[in-house]
């Protein structure tokens, strides 16, 4: 097992092996392991650093400020510029999620074939489902244990018997769950099984290097062919990483296009068709104390409208997240926050159709993304159900965040106002985006994909794209466990492949 | 903030009590340039600007407790200053939970 720490890296580096990845999330770690396993030579690149479970802040500010990409509040532009979230760390947000796992829904894959059918023969759904497998046995994937599970998901459970939504325990990834409720902050006693923790740790005993605290600028390239990566360390050296057989990005559906486009391989819809799951969520007052910071942070879910591109969650934000969602100013605001052992926050994740896009301007990465009228009818439609569940479920009020409606409401009727007349326009609503997608698109017409069906790039020979930049589209639902078993394959197809095909044949639409 | 902070309760820090020095250096080392545009935004429109606006000679930190409650309550219904008062409410949410005597009080509460 070799680690490397950027931090100490104060003088130029060079390093190499088979496969250079870059990235360390759930795509890179995923990617490493398989890499690893197939014996090659792995060395991994991550821009955040290591941290241990004793590590974790207790504070949202202090976690947020230590793990996250721009303390939680990267921006994408557009009608509605919205935060989205993303780890900056080993196993990028992996450590930091809400640890839910979904298999690739099979509905959404028949939407990639029907768009592109090649797709079935390239990338077969069983092979897809038996990595998953893989993946969730190794994770320990299993549903909430209700021991754990707290009030905010067991009144969630209630509110969606009560409105007839189907609803389940969230499937995570976590051993012997002690409910603390800090899944977002990084759990403090090691119960998360993520991705740092567990496929990582796989790919090291199988020889994988991991240099964090280094940050990759370009992916250098002779002759059509990537020859590897150049960095800097957080020590401020510079750092060069060749890769014998293949370079594979798992940056992000963010970085990577940004890494490409920063690299000149800007051909094709390179941070084109960015998609992703913006979130509304709505808090709400119960008579009781039902103490929002305790039980599974995550623990159950509301399916029942998934077919409509809605899925709700019960949140378990850290005390300070929760406080600043809350309605009112001054002292009103003030007797919330005192309240806040009454207070809960559920979510519901948007299978939003649009569209935008990742640019880079003078080297700084640009996210722009507007949702369409119907998916602000979707934020409409989902607070309406998510304030319907909780008055189901016994709220004195709930407080639906939207601009220019009442911040308190109490009564169905209300919540159909809102759905049915409420604003129009995305910027009225707190939202908060965590998924992204599309950015790098796989696809067997190199005119309107980045990567091919096998993964490589349709440019650069021995270049590899493994995040869910290459999805087709947005999923619906939590994409981790998706994204390390697509990963998992675009490694064997990279570790096995010696690039059969030639750069400028790679060119031709034969469409 | 301290018109934005509950009332104190055991064990649970006041406002002048805070590290504020403190967490304004973590914030700025950590924060994206546009949080700290829209923090600095906030403080010079809220802070400054707006007690004018409402006749007022001096700033908000000049007036008294009903004086800032008035202000706070009149700028809630001017949809311009909502990203403001929305921002003013993450920082100073940020603030003081990052006191650890802040998060225990809550997290001990009955």
């Amino acid at each position: 097992m070799t680690r490397v720490d950027g931090r100490d890296v104060r003088a130029p580096l060079s390093l190499e092996a088979d496969v250079v990845i870059v990235g360390s999330g759930p795509a890179g770690a995923a990617a490493a392991r398989e890499a690893a396993r197939l014996g090659a030579s792995t060395l991994v690149l991550e821009e955040g650093r290591w941290f241990a479970p004793g590590e974790f802040p207790l504070s949202s500010f202090d976690a947020m400020a230590a793990s996250y990409r721009d303390m939680g509040a990267s921006v994408v532009l557009g009608a509605a510029p919205t935060p989205y979230v993303q780890g900056r760390m080993v196993g990028g947000s992996s450590p930091i999620n809400g640890a839910i796992c979904w298999r690739l829904p099979r509905d959404v894959y028949d939407e990639w074939v029907t768009a592109d059918p090649a797709l079935g023969d390239a990338l077969p759904f069983d092979e897809i489902e038996r990595t998953t497998s893989e993946v969730e046995a190794r994770l320990e994937v299993r549903p909430t244990d209700p021991s754990v599970a707290g009030a905010k998901n067991q009144l969630l459970a209630r509110g969606a018997e009560a409105l007839g939504l189907a609803h389940r325990p969230i499937r995570r990834n976590v051993s012997a769950c002690e409910g603390l409720g800090r899944c977002m902050q990084g759990c403090p006693g090691g119960r998360k099984l993520s991705v740092d923790a567990t496929l990582l740790t796989d790919a090291e005993r199988d020889g994988a290097t991991v240099a964090s605290s280094i940050e990759v600028t370009r992916v250098t390239q002779e002759r059509g062919r990537a020859t590897g990566v150049v960095g800097v360390s957080a020590g401020g050296a510079r750092v060069t990483a060749r890769a014998r057989r293949a370079v594979v990005l798992a940056a992000s559906a963010v970085q990577t296009p940004a890494l490409l486009l920063k690299s000149g391989l800007s051909r094709g819809p390179v941070g084109h068709h960015f998609q992703c799951h913006p979130g509304v969520s709505m808090a709400g007052r119960f008579p009781e104390p039902v103490r929002m910071w305790e039980g599974a942070t995550q623990g159950h879910e509301v399916t029942g409208l998934r077919h409509e591109g809605l899925k709700f969650e019960a949140l378990g934000f850290g005390l300070a997240v929760m406080s600043s969602r809350l309605p009112g100013v001054g002292r009103a605001f003030a007797r919330e926050v005192d309240d806040l052992a009454h207070q809960l926050d559920w979510g519901a994740a948007v299978r939003a159709e649009a569209e935008g896009r990742v640019r880079v301007v003078a080297e700084r990465t640009v996210v722009t993304f507007t949702p369409t009228a119907r998916d602000v009818a979707r934020y409409r439609r989902g607070l309406r159900v998510l304030g319907e569940m909780m008055l189901a479920a016994g709220a004195d009020h709930v407080a639906p965040g939207v601009r220019g409606f009442a911040p308190r409401v109490t009564s169905v009727r209300e919540l159909l106002d809102l759905e049915r007349s409420g604003p129009t326009s995305a910027a009225a609503y707190t939202a908060a985006i965590t998924h992204m997608f599309g950015t790098c698109r796989m696809g067997s017409r190199p005119r309107d994909s980045v990567v091919g069906l096998d993964f490589a790039h349709h440019d650069a020979a021995g270049l590899y794209v493994a995040d869910s930049s290459v999805f087709p589209s947005n999923l619906g639902v939590n994409p981790q466990v998706p994204i390390m078993a697509v990963a998992t394959l675009a490694a064997r197809r990279a570790v096995g492949a010696v690039d059969p095909t030639p750069p400028t044949r790679r060119r031709l639409d034969l469409t | 903030m301290a018109a934005m902070l509950p009332r104190p309760r055991a064990a649970a820090p006041r406002v002048e009590q805070l590290d504020l020095a403190g967490f304004f250096a973590r914030f700025d080392a950590a924060a994206p340039l546009h949080l700290r545009l829209g923090w600095a935004a906030t403080v010079v429109t809220l802070g400054a600007v707006w007690p004018r606006l409402l006749g007022h000679a001096g700033s908000f930190a000049s007036l008294d407790d009903d004086a800032r409650e008035a202000a706070l309550t009149r700028a809630a219904g001017v949809a311009a200053l909502a990203p403001l008062l929305d921002v003013l409410k993450i920082v100073t949410s940020l603030a003081y939970f990052s006191d650890a005597r802040a998060e225990a009080a809550f997290r001990s509460a009955p």
